[in-house]
């Protein structure tokens, strides 16, 4: 017998989750190594789990213990700031989503493409304060706002609003807003383009 | 808005009531909330609403595209570390498996990708064992926050709800692209990995990732004649300064352990004779970094299979050679692993060479394996790319494989890819069952897997293990060569297990001693003949090296550590002890106990050694390299007990040393001296 029979569930795990927790601890520690590492770090306790203790919730565990690990790197990086809400900065109530995201004028000649309000959004979700694009990277992921709650420590409803918060600033960002219209068709979105409307899916 | 919806959200306020409908076009909303955002929608004046739930789903929709357009991230590397935990650690969830007997029943070719096997666990990522270690270590300790399930509370709580932060935006094009390019990093088995250019991610590194441990100190032999301890055969510390080094930053003290440095390297004992598993040879010359003090090196070697002895090996190759082989760590590489092997092969061998997935096809029928020339012909005729001709593949290569079917022999097919398994059989369910139905007759299945990007790890496992076979990953040709040729003969194949050492030190001799590293490896001398307590295991081929530094009676009085002892002033000397026989001039007594790999009983051996009193520069290469590299480690420790060692002493000890250094590394070693030579110069003072 060997280990992938004993613990195929581990190994499942792995198979499953690997890539997405990779791509998470990336962009939590923008270092594909660290990110490897911690990601590693996460499976290996993994191993020390009896699996009845995780039934049901090996996604939101293995991105909980990843997380935590993150964030002690942060921490000991001194840059741990940006993820955890209770060392935000005071909150400003004037402040709105869109205000600040880069590149206020809608670009015209900006190609009008799926593919590219696919690039333009997650481009703009790097921008994102932290505790949004996580929830957004979270949920791209695939994982419900129950799941992410459970990963970041946070309620559910305020994850629901850190995903709103965030969706509404790519939203309102002018290009992404002309690259919806362009969705739309010409009828809904009278004013940013010229070019003949594409087939959209 | 209609009254129904103006109740329905009359109590939320804008943010509240849009995230709400943010979180229906997500698709996260359930019962009343659903049913009530959907009212909303249904009522023709929503249409802010009925926009907002448009462009989210949009927005989210072109996010969760970005991601899936992005490169896959996994490495072969992470699987394999978890393997590893699961099959060694102890407080895995599952029993450990006594023994490895897919291993057992190969023999004969199995040494050859087996040990692929073996290099793969062993030089696991550096951080990976690191990593793995210091699991092992919370393990012990209290359960940490993670363990906690959250609380969870499904209602939204108004008054948590904290104003939206503000935006800290850079410029945002490059970002997306570098993460990207990141993302196709894939970790190499010991790579320099250090991303580390930035201060702040050294800071954390160092100061926590490694366990903190007290080095051995001196004993006193009237104290503690005895010094027992594991064997040990990890080296992933070599591999985590290395990387530090390569970083161009000195490591963390305790991310050194002088055994593993040690034992990275091969040495060339004595092989045991007749059918003992291992053999012991010690070796005594003074201490280079303390005058007047010895060192004493306690070689170990286990019994390595022959290779005239391997039986005859019948191997089909199957290599992949769609247009993703052509790269230089895919096709090159397996023909460059495939000429190193056909070195090793005798007129009693057959290999043939069957391609698919590109220009596939019979490239070379069985041929006797003195006939080197047409193997190595035919190797060198392989292309990736080209016309797919229908895929015969591995059922031609099975055929093959029968019509040389060598009884007694290793009859194997040996697949390379880099994660192209469209082998001629497109149901996995019928290929398992071939690879099965194959390894019943007798033909086993070993997949090499190369290069990167799809590697399909876990079917190619699923693949061997059905085949009675190995799973191996070959990242580049020294790797290559390391398994294929030097260690063609080692194995995983354990050949003793609980390997325990005793150290029995005369006091007529020695007044007091310090083991160089081990010290996680210790054991309470009742242990060693306790057969419950386990110890390390040895393989084919391996070799385990310890090091004592001993302050010889007579020379300079109980070294640093050593309390002196109030009743035993009166120690038997040298002198003395000479009128008591032969024994008492001995040093030393090396006890090994060990058991079969199958037994539950140990065996004790006993290996007692006299001091010829020879210098250190008269002593083996192999001590000589030995004694560089615990002093390399010491000096990286700034241990206590280094004396005079310094960085030019140890770079001009081991350029010394450096015998025949098969695969270089000794002459890496002295690369990796010399860049800590000039760290240390750049440190402040």
């Amino acid at each position: 017998m060997t280990a992938t029979a004993a613990h195929g569930w581990v190994l499942e795990a792995v198979d499953r989750y690997e890539a997405p927790l990779l791509r998470y601890a990336r962009r939590l520690l923008d270092d594909c190594d660290l990110a490897a590492d911690t990601v590693q770090h996460a499976f290996l306790k993994l191993c020390e789990e009896p699996q009845e203790r995780l039934e049901g919730r090996v996604a939101q565990w293995l991105f909980r213990v990843c997380r935590n690990r993150a964030v002690d790197q942060l921490r000991h990086a001194g840059r741990e700031r940006s993820l955890l809400d209770a060392e935000s900065p005071a909150p400003d109530p004037a402040a709105r989503p869109a205000a600040a995201l880069p590149g206020r004028e809608a670009d015209p000649a900006v190609a009008v493409e799926r593919a590219d309000l696919a690039r333009h959004v997650s481009t703009l979700l790097a921008c994102l304060p932290a505790p949004q694009r996580e929830t957004l990277d979270l949920w791209c992921e695939g994982l419900s706002h129950k799941q992410i709650a459970e990963i970041t420590g946070r309620t559910e409803g305020h994850v629901r609003v850190l995903a709103h918060r965030g969706l509404s600033a790519l939203r309102a960002h002018p290009t992404v807003q002309a690259l919806l219209s362009e969705h739309r068709g010409p009828s809904a979105a009278p004013a940013t383009t010229d070019q003949p409307e594409r087939g959209t899916p | 808005m209609t009254r129904d919806t103006t109740n329905a959200f009359g109590s939320l306020d804008g943010e509240e009531r849009d995230a709400l409908l943010s979180a229906y076009a997500l698709g996260e909303l359930a019962g009343a909330e659903r049913d009530a955002v959907e009212q909303l929608l249904a009522d023709p004046a929503a249409t802010d609403a009925r926009q907002l739930v448009a462009e989210t789903r949009a927005v989210a929709a072109a996010l969760r595209q970005a991601r899936a357009g992005e490169p896959p991230t996994r490495s072969a590397d992470l699987r394999r570390a978890v393997v590893a935990a699961l099959t060694t650690t102890p407080g895995a969830s599952a029993p450990r498996p006594a023994s490895r007997p897919a291993r057992g029943r190969l023999s004969g070719w199995l040494p050859l990708a087996g040990a692929l096997a073996a290099t793969l666990l062993v030089a696991v990522t550096l951080s990976q064992t690191a990593m793995y270690r210091e699991v092992a270590h919370l393990s012990k300790n209290a359960p940490r926050a993670e363990a906690r399930p959250p609380v969870l509370s499904p209602a939204m709580p108004r008054n948590a709800v904290p104003a939206p932060e503000r935006f800290v935006v850079p410029e945002p094009a490059p970002t997306m692209g570098r993460a990207v390019g990141n993302a196709d990093r894939v970790r190499r088995l010991a790579p320099p990995r250090g991303p580390i250019d930035r201060p702040e991610a050294a800071e954390w590194e160092s100061r926590d990732r490694y366990a903190r441990f007290d080095e051995n100190r001196f004993l006193a032999v009237a104290d503690r004649p005895l010094s027992t301890f594991s064997i040990d055969v990890d080296t992933a510390s070599y591999a985590v300064v290395r990387r530090f080094l390569a970083a161009g930053r000195l490591p963390p003290a305790d991310a050194v352990r002088i055994e593993e440095f040690v034992n990275y390297f091969r040495y060339s004992y004595p092989q045991p004779a007749g059918n003992e598993p291992f053999a012991v040879s010690l070796e005594a010359a003074d201490c280079p970094w303390h005058s007047g003090h010895r060192l004493v090196r306690i070689g170990i070697a286990g019994r390595e299979i022959d290779r005239r002895e391997r039986p005859a090996g019948n191997l089909v190759f199957l290599i992949d050679v769609s247009g993703s082989m052509n790269q230089p760590d895919k096709l090159p590489l397996v023909k460059q692993a495939l000429a190193m092997l056909v070195e090793q092969l005798t007129e009693n061998d057959r290999v043939a060479i069957v391609t698919y997935a590109g220009d596939a096809g019979l490239k070379l029928p069985p041929t006797s394996g003195d006939e080197k020339r047409t193997i190595l012909d035919a190797i060198d005729g392989l292309v990736a790319g080209g016309s797919t001709h229908g895929s015969a593949g591995i059922t031609l290569a099975y055929e093959q494989a029968r019509e040389e079917f060598i009884s007694g022999g290793a009859n194997r097919v040996i697949l390379c890819t880099d994660g192209d398994l469209n082998v001629g059989i497109t149901s996995d369910t019928a290929l398992v069952e071939l690879i099965k139905e194959k390894a019943r007759e007798g033909t086993f299945l070993t997949v090499l897997g190369f290069g990167q990007g799809n590697l399909q790890d876990e079917k190619m496992e699923k693949l061997a293990d059905n085949g009675n076979g190995v799973y191996a990953y070959v990242d580049g040709a020294r790797e290559a060569r390391k398994v294929l040729v030097e260690q063609l003969t080692g194995s995983t194949i354990t050949i003793a297990k609980d390997v325990k050492i005793q150290v029995e030190f005369n006091p007529a001799q020695v007044t007091s001693y310090r083991l160089l590293g081990y010290e996680n490896r210790r054991l309470a001398d009742a242990d060693f003949r306790d057969d419950t307590k386990d110890a390390g295991e040895i393989g084919a081929g391996h070799t385990v090296t310890a090091l004592y530094e001993i302050v010889p009676a007579g020379g300079d009085a109980p070294a640093a550590g050593a309390e002196p002892l109030k009743y035993q002033a009166e120690q038997p000397r040298a002198a003395e002890s000479a009128a008591q026989g032969p024994a008492s001039r001995e040093l030393l007594t090396v006890k090994l106990r060990f058991k079969q790999p199958e037994g539950t009983e140990s065996v004790l051996r006993e290996f007692p050694l006299a001091d010829q009193g020879g210098r250190f520069a008269e002593a083996s290469a192999d001590t000589r390299f030995a004694a560089a590299v615990a002093a390399f480690g010491m000096i990286l420790r700034s241990s206590p007990s280094k004396g005079e060692a310094t960085l030019p002493m140890v770079a001009d000890i081991a350029s010394a040393a450096l015998g025949a250094d098969e695969g270089g590394y000794r002459a890496e070693f002295l690369d990796l001296v010399r860049k800590a030579e000039s760290l240390r110069a750049r440190e402040p003072r």
